[in-house]
């Protein structure tokens, strides 16, 4: 079977296929419409104007994620400057020692449950914007993008040790936030 | 094994990166250990409802029309 050629990359093609996807990122690391739009145009002002660069879809989506994640972690810092309340250094300690795990109830999902009604959705989003920030851009790019954890210590400028540890510890501060809504309740 | 031993290896028990001998060890004790057994079915439903989400959605339509105004000339530029 001869493969189709693939599509010639153009702003157009750019905005329609990339702009949903740079802008959902962004929207879940920094919790808010205005900032997400804010990095979203950055960051597509960017790639259509670097776009002879790009050989293909897969170099570009690649690029994408990285230029997204610095985007919204540059527009965070200057919000934070902003604010005059930034405190990298406590970043670690936000969901405490980690090490105290509460027992919980058996949750009433299927064991391969995978497709969200729009209201479990929410739920989700709503406690991922919880998160403190430094747990849910791991959790996000984690989780909910699937990225290899080597790319999102890079990203991060953080060791491979402190992305799994974070990513850990999110998805157990999910869990307590999460289980109210699947503890002893049957879904179908 | 104990339930602390298992919290410690909770991630890597359900990211499957377990070796054959730990991961036998850490299913013997979910078996006989109901508080842990509930611990990694929600734990596990927790990275599973993550890839569940939506990666993409549309724009918000006042947003995609100020941000196509504002990249007109690029998009024009086949």
């Amino acid at each position: 079977m001869v493969e189709p050629p693939p599509e010639k990359l153009t702003p157009e093609l750019v905005f329609r296929e990339y702009a949903p996807r740079i802008y959902n990122i962004a929207r879940r690391m920094l919790g808010n419409d205005a900032d997400a739009e804010d990095v979203t145009q950055d960051v597509l002002l960017q790639v259509v104007r670097k776009l002879d660069t790009f050989r293909g879809d897969a170099q570009i989506a690649t690029w994408l994620h990285r230029v997204t994640v610095n985007a919204a972690l540059a527009h965070r810092q200057k919000r934070a400057n902003r604010q005059k309340h930034e405190n990298p250094e406590s970043d670690d300690d936000l969901l405490g020692s980690g090490g105290s795990i509460t027992p919980g109830k058996k949750w009433n999902v299927g064991p391969e449950e995978t497709v969200l009604a729009a209201e479990q959705a929410g739920i989700i989003e709503k406690a991922i914007e919880q998160l403190p920030e430094p747990f849910r851009d791991v959790y996000v790019l984690a989780d909910v993008e699937e990225l290899p954890n080597t790319e999102i210590a890079e990203m991060l400028g953080l060791s491979l040790a402190a992305v799994k540890s974070r990513l850990h510890r999110a998805r157990l501060r999910m869990r307590d936030l999460l289980a109210p809504h699947f503890e002893g309740k049957v879904t179908s | 094994m104990t339930c602390e031993d298992l919290h410690k290896l909770l991630r890597e028990f359900v990211g499957n990166e377990l070796v054959v001998e730990s991961r036998t060890t850490v299913e013997v004790h979910i078996a006989g250990c109901p508080h842990c057994g509930t611990l990694v079915q929600s734990y596990t439903h927790v990275v599973r409802i993550a890839r569940a989400l939506p990666k993409t959605r549309p724009l918000p339509a006042a947003f995609e029309a100020r941000l196509r105004a504002m990249l007109e000339p690029e998009l024009k530029d086949e």
